[in-house]
């Protein structure tokens, strides 16, 4: 019983190791596997590594000093008419 | 007394609304494939599975590599658009969060997790796993990407057909009240099946443009031969789905965006028993309210427009006209009181919000009580014109007919494909062929003027009815948006001939030659 108890995380082991390499044998012997894989991971480096840590916080992010100034502002935008509500 | 106090900044009102078209198109190339084409594949897989035919797998195989492509390099063009919403649009996203965030939130927990999980299944198991196993992951993976695109859609729907919330006075913004309202809404219900059927549609004549393409060439000629029966099988159900379901899009237009149905037609005035235009072109330069003739010319089925938006075939169909200045024999209101109410609406706001400023209970719920009772007008309250209700008519008409008249030769075309492929006739009509190829990006045309008609006819709102597009964007300056939207612009050009090259190497190449191993 201890015997097969102690088996279990050896037969995990065994098992993702196994996975781990059919995965890595599959991009070793597709020259397209790699090439998709090479760019999902630019790709994503751009949309969350740039845009979403970096450009859209520090440049793009509306400035609010709390949620109130927030409510305020935004109820100052339904409430008020602008004086050009029409693109002309 | 409401005081004007501030401008709009058309500029960034503008290019926001671009850049949110633009990234919306270039999202909208990848999404179709990648939600129609697990079904095709599933479908082939099933063959296999039932057949024990190995040709059937490599059938599976090849669709599949085609489908790891577009999904690798269109996945995560949909970040752009959920970061845009609090980027760009600001006000909305404050104002319609509660609501908007919750589908968006389902999204990524259910589909993305069901999606990403059964892909790699999919993938990385193909020959190692037990194949009935195998296959439950292709319709997993399918059945997730679905599950996607209910979510966005239940948000988008609810943006034209706002229910299940109640405007809080105090927040200054919507809060859910009923969630099984917002997912079970009949816009919601509808526009997830037709979208998801248009995305079967695409996906099936993307199969029969390479299949055609392969059957030119004197390739493959089992592997096309089986495919076109699959596509056109799934094409013609589906064409055929998408335009039923488009009778429901027209009759819950009718009913809540009267406004759009009038502009899909180009009906500038009321009519009972209504004909639907087939085809026609609008008189250039016609505006609301003038004399000039509503079209040069138009062929119409009598009486098919009433019953369309009605069920009834003699029912009076507002025209824009009718909406704008109003027609008190029927019973319309005119979008000037409208836009009286929604200033009284905007009124009874502004004095709740002194009255709650100065700690008065009374006067607070005499003001709420006012804003609740003309708060279905809100939006228009901002409005400058009543003529502002029905814009860009010539581009929602055309885009409209555009998008009908495909569907319809679409479903005329797969029958025709199915008919011949099943007599083994087809390779005899080379110009068929042609045709079957060319039927993948007019496919595309007929699925982005549907988005077209839908986006752009929702304007000037982007909460019909309550809240116009003008107020909706951030408090940022238009020369970022104009920056990224160019950066944008650039990455996603990048992705999409990466796309087209990667995809068209892999259809020249065709299919793997041997059986079994991985399917990249």
């Amino acid at each position: 019983m201890q015997h097969r108890i102690t088996n279990i995380p050896e037969r995990i082991f065994r098992i993702a190791a196994e996975v781990v390499q059919h995965i890595y044998g599959i991009f070793r012997n597709s020259k397209t596997a790699r090439l998709l894989f090479l760019i999902l991971v630019i790709k994503l480096s751009i949309f969350y590594g740039f845009f979403k840590s970096y450009w859209f916080p520090v440049h793009l992010e509306p400035k609010w000093e709390s949620e109130q100034h927030q409510i305020d502002e935004v109820t100052e935008r339904i409430i008020n008419t602008p004086k050009n509500n029409h693109d002309d | 007394m409401i005081e004007s106090f501030e401008t709009i900044d058309f500029a960034l009102v503008n290019w926001s609304r671009g850049q949110f078209a633009m990234t919306a198109f270039f999202h909208w190339l990848f999404i179709p494939l990648t939600i129609g084409l697990t079904y095709i594949v599933a479908i082939t897989q099933t063959f296999y599975v039932k057949t024990g035919d190995s040709e059937w797998e490599r059938i599976s195989k090849f669709w599949a590599r085609l489908f790891v492509i577009n999904f690798a390099i269109g996945v995560g063009t949909g970040i752009i658009l959920g970061l845009e919403f609090g980027t760009n649009w600001a006000n909305y996203s404050w104002i319609a969060g509660d609501i908007f965030g919750a589908p968006l939130a389902a999204e990524a927990m259910m589909a993305f997790m069901l999606e990403s999980t059964f892909i790699a299944v999919m993938f990385f198991g193909w020959g190692k796993l037990n194949k009935k196993f195998h296959l439950l992951s292709v319709y997993l993976t399918a059945f997730g990407a679905t599950l996607s695109a209910l979510w966005i859609l239940v948000a988008n729907a609810w943006m034209n057909y706002p229910v299940g919330m109640e405007f809080n006075p105090v927040t200054a913004r919507h809060e859910m009240v009923d969630f099984w309202a917002v997912l079970f809404s009949p816009f919601a219900v509808n526009k997830f099946l037709h979208t998801v059927g248009s995305c079967m549609v695409i996906a099936s004549f993307f199969v029969i443009a390479v299949s055609s393409w392969y059957l030119l060439k004197k390739r493959e000629r089992l592997l096309s031969g089986r495919s076109i029966v699959i596509a056109a099988v799934f094409g013609l159900l589906s064409s055929v789905y998408v335009a039923a379901t488009g009778d429901g899009s027209a009759y819950n237009v009718a009913q809540h965006q009267p406004a759009k149905l009038a502009v899909m037609e180009g009906l500038f005035d009321g009519e009972e028993n209504a004909g639907l235009v087939a085809a026609g072109i609008l008189s250039p330069g016609k505006e609301i309210g003038d004399t000039k003739k509503d079209f040069i010319f138009k062929v119409e089925i009598p009486g098919m427009l009433s019953f369309l938006g009605y069920r009834d075939i003699n029912a009076f169909v507002p025209g824009i006209n009718d909406l704008v200045y109003g027609n008190e024999k029927h019973g319309i209101m005119s979008a000037q009181k409208k836009m009286q109410r929604g200033k009284l609406a905007l009124e009874a706001l502004a004095q709740y919000k002194e009255a709650r400023a100065t700690g008065d209970q009374e006067l607070m719920e005499k003001h709420h009580a006012s804003f609740k009772k003309h708060y279905p007008y809100m939006g228009y309250g901002h409005l400058h014109a009543p003529e502002d209700i029905a814009t860009y008519i010539p581009l929602i008409f055309y885009s409209f007919h555009i998008m009908v008249m495909i569907g319809f030769a679409l479903i005329v075309l797969a029958a025709l494909f199915l008919y011949l492929i099943v007599k083994n006739r087809l390779e005899k009509f080379k110009w068929l062929l042609h045709i079957g190829i060319w039927s993948f990006p007019i496919a595309f045309i007929a699925s982005m003027t549907g988005w077209i008609v839908a986006e752009v006819g929702r304007q000037p709102w982007t909460i019909q009815g309550l809240l116009p597009t003008m107020i909706s964007t951030s408090n940022i300056s238009s020369g970022a948006v104009i920056t990224t939207f160019w950066v944008f612009a650039t990455v996603l050009s990048v992705l999409l001939i990466a796309e087209i090259r990667i995809m068209r190497n892999a259809i020249i190449k065709g299919p793997a030659k041997q059986k079994g191993g991985n399917n990249v």
